[in-house]
């Protein structure tokens, strides 16, 4: 599939941006869901499974047959 | 890694490599989630000492023209409290009720504070027993 194909060599930023992405998200989740009410625990529940998320996603997607 | 996307898993080459990518992906995804979990707990441990740096430096200048005196005695008549608040907030039905749930709440509270204070002063009775009282007559 096209989703693993060869990059180049990557800058280590542009390596550890989805990881910290996916930091920046679950705190966010958490902060969220310790302040806010009714909708936005909704959207903290969202945000707190983003991490799971992306490993189903890596491995349903990113996974070359 | 260098020259994978992120969460690229790669089973069209030996079973090792799919396990390496797997081992990476799930490693950097939990780790990612460690931070987050680990900087909450750093929050939660610092969150007493900030308290009590607060306890000691700006509520104790807060409290400070009233060091060595005796505990204040409530000064104002109940129902000059009332007047006063009903001319703040005439909307407000401060009625017999919710006197009684504010003073049971306030009652509560200081029953929990001086709860906490004999908590204390049990925490050190142990220590002043084990000291000896004086030398034994010789």
């Amino acid at each position: 599939m096209k989703h693993t194909q060869d990059l180049g060599r990557r800058a280590l930023p542009a390596i550890f941006a989805w990881p910290l992405l996916l930091t920046g998200l679950s705190g966010a989740g958490l902060v969220l869901a310790l302040i806010g009410d009714g909708a936005w625990d909704a959207i903290s529940w969202l945000l707190l499974a983003t991490p799971v998320a992306a490993i189903a996603w890596s491995i349903v997607f990113r996974t070359r047959r | 890694m260098r020259r994978l996307p992120f969460g690229a898993v790669r089973t069209d080459r030996l079973p090792r490599v799919k396990w390496l990518d797997l081992h990476n992906l799930l490693a950097i995804v939990t780790l990612a989630w460690a931070v987050v979990v680990g900087l909450t707990g750093v929050i939660n441990t610092w969150a007493d000492l900030v308290l009590k740096v607060g306890q000691a430096d700006q509520l104790a200048s807060m409290v400070a023209p009233y060091r060595g005196k005796p505990p204040a005695t409530p000064s104002a008549r109940l129902q000059a409290v009332v007047e006063t608040a009903q001319r703040a907030a005439p909307q407000m039905a401060l009625d017999l009720i919710t006197i009684v749930v504010l003073a049971a709440g306030l009652y509560l509270w200081m029953g929990r504070r001086r709860m906490a204070a004999d908590d204390r002063i049990a925490a050190f009775e142990p220590v002043s027993a084990a000291v000896p009282q004086g030398r034994p007559a010789e």
